[in-house]
């Protein structure tokens, strides 16, 4: 199992680490002053937003080009008319759905898989060199033989999500489980309490914080490998609007498409950090 | 007498994982505690203390000789062997009550059993109040009482003490020994209790084990005449003192007969100063 857990040490520290902690005033500073510099107040997000944005814009001029580089402006003055004929919000959708079932069925499947792999040698044994084998194959690498045994559409794309959310999940749930403080585990069974309720009450609760990574890194996987299914298995879905407005070279209509992508990946994100914090409110902090 | 506990020529190797290595850490130990008797393991760090202690509770088996509970041999843990661990060993992500609940829970006695009784010791120990706390919002002190209420609310038939104070603060200590005193009072339970405390091991027992260093084996076996009874005003009484400089020499004397310890050869236990919090990992 070595390999595996390399793997999950090998993901982003910063996602492992859970959510970025607030910004610590630098040690230099007297505790009684209250002006801060810029990037560290409250709002550090817009000032980074609308820097980038006069960036572009100032790019945007420069080449001089709207089908190369389109500016913010034009980008802007798409979203509304994309809304309004229900072309965003539609495709929006579609990947949401796919997304959310891939998910969930990833996660239905690992978290239980992943916690029965720490728990038994023999489950371990029997689905280790399958899962191993399959592992690396990245998400869109199974492309082809999807569009050959499934076709275009919902059931392609929903099964890529699902093999990109569900190693995060599997090995993060397997960590979890596998590495409860051996404390824990001896006062449980000096207490008498049965095999069955250790592992309901005492190790999936040891290994929520673990397993809420997994689900972390499971989404952002997912929604990653969604847009990109889309790009050539689907006939719906934001991946897809981005093709189509490329054909015709609306290139502002795909930066407001990538635009959107971003925003709801980052709002999944934050909605698992907070379903996280709630249900491990028992941390420390 | 009731015999609670037999050790017959109890022996543990340890073998390290890594390299193989072999450490005797309990050579030979016979012991019978009684039943209802206050029995303390005294010994400098590296004697084997926590081992013997961990082969009672059935969280380990020895290598040779043979441990009996009511006079059967012990095979793996049981709630009638209860633990309280120097790492206190709350359940972070459950409530204080969760915690002194769950024992009698998960095996499944009727609620109004244990209840009540849960709800007595966790006023007996000081935590009224702060029953719906979880484990990181009390004091080390507190949680560990919450440990003990846990553990009596279990009502196991023998209690296994490893060095449950020795991570609380000084007056806390003195505090809790006082506690304990007084718990053992009310339920009468067999208790092995392991420290390095010379104070703590006589104010608390009937009868201490001063333990060689390693191999660990016996050395002596020290009666307390003091009255059964302890309370605070036990420390100013003046047989007190004499039973402490006692054993206080008894523990002096293996610790300098045999030169500096070999560091190498640490015994697997607790040396924990803090209870360690596990899943910090996670988020903040």
């Amino acid at each position: 199992m070595a390999e595996i857990r390399d793997a999950a040490l090998l993901l982003p520290s910063d996602l492992q680490a859970g959510p970025p902690e607030a910004p610590q005033a630098s040690p230099g500073r007297q505790p009684g002053r209250r002006r801060t510099p810029l990037l560290e107040g409250r709002f550090r997000h817009v000032i980074v937003v609308l820097s980038a944005g006069l960036l572009w814009h100032l790019l945007a001029t420069l080449i001089g080009d709207e089908s190369r580089l389109p500016s913010p402006l034009s980008v802007g003055s798409e979203l509304a008319p994309m809304v309004s004929s229900g072309e965003l919000t539609d495709n929006a959708l579609a990947s949401l759905r796919r997304m959310m079932i891939g998910y969930l069925a990833a996660a239905i499947v690992a978290v239980p898989l992943g916690t029965a792999m720490a728990l038994s040698r023999v489950v371990r044994a029997v689905v280790e060199p399958p899962l191993e084998a399959l592992r690396p194959v990245p998400p869109l690498a199974l492309l082809p033989i999807l569009l050959v045994l499934v076709g275009v559409g919902d059931m392609l794309a929903t099964v890529i999500v699902m093999k990109a959310a569900f190693f995060p999940i599997l090995l993060n749930a397997y960590l979890g489980a596998s590495e409860v403080d051996r404390v824990y585990l001896e006062a449980a069974k000096t207490l008498g309490v049965p095999r069955s309720q250790i592992v309901r009450r005492v190790i999936i609760p040891a290994a929520m914080p673990q397993i809420f990574t997994g689900f972390r890194l499971g989404a952002q996987f997912a929604w990653m490998s969604i847009v990109a299914a889309e790009l050539i298995g689907a006939h719906s879905g934001l991946g897809y609007l981005i093709v189509w407005y490329k054909q015709f070279l609306l290139m502002d209509r795909v930066v407001v498409v990538m635009i959107v992508i971003g925003i709801i990946g980052f709002v999944f994100d934050r909605l698992v950090v907070r379903a996280s914090r709630r249900v491990v409110s028992w941390q420390a902090s | 007498m009731d015999k609670k506990i037999v050790a017959n020529g109890v022996s543990k190797v340890h073998v390290s994982a890594r390299r193989g290595e072999r450490v005797e850490a309990l050579l030979d130990v016979d012991l019978t505690v009684a039943a209802g008797e206050f029995v303390t393991i005294l010994g400098p760090s590296g004697c084997g203390k926590s081992t013997l202690l961990r082969l009672v509770a059935g969280l380990d088996t020895p290598t040779d000789g043979e441990l009996l509970y009511d006079g059967k041999a012990v095979r793996g843990p049981d709630f009638q062997r209860g633990m309280l661990f120097q790492a206190y060993a709350l359940f972070p992500w459950m409530s204080v009550r969760d915690n002194v609940e769950f024992g009698p829970r998960s095996r499944r006695l009727p609620a109004a059993q244990y209840r009540p009784r849960a709800q007595h010791l966790l006023e007996l120990v000081g935590l009224a109040g702060f029953e719906d706390r979880y484990p990181h919002e009390l004091s080390g002190g507190m949680q560990q009482r919450g440990a003990l209420a846990r553990l009596f609310a279990n009502d196991p038939d023998v209690l296994l003490m490893d060095e449950p104070l020795a991570a609380v603060d000084a007056q806390t200590r003195e505090l809790l020994q006082e506690e304990l005193a007084r718990l053992w009072g009310e339920y009468r339970k067999t208790v092995l209790f392991v420290t390095h405390s010379v104070e703590e091991a006589v104010f608390l027992s009937d009868r201490i084990v001063v333990m060689s260093r390693r191999p660990g084996r016996i050395k002596e076996i020290v009666d307390v005449a003091l009255p059964r009874i302890r309370t605070y005003t036990t420390r100013e009484s003046e047989e007190y003192h004499r039973q402490c400089t006692m054993v206080g020499r008894l523990i002096r004397e293996e610790i300098q007969d045999k030169g500096a310890p070999s560091r190498a050869s640490g015994e697997p236990e607790p040396a924990l100063a803090s209870p360690s919090v596990p899943g910090d990992s996670g988020r903040r």
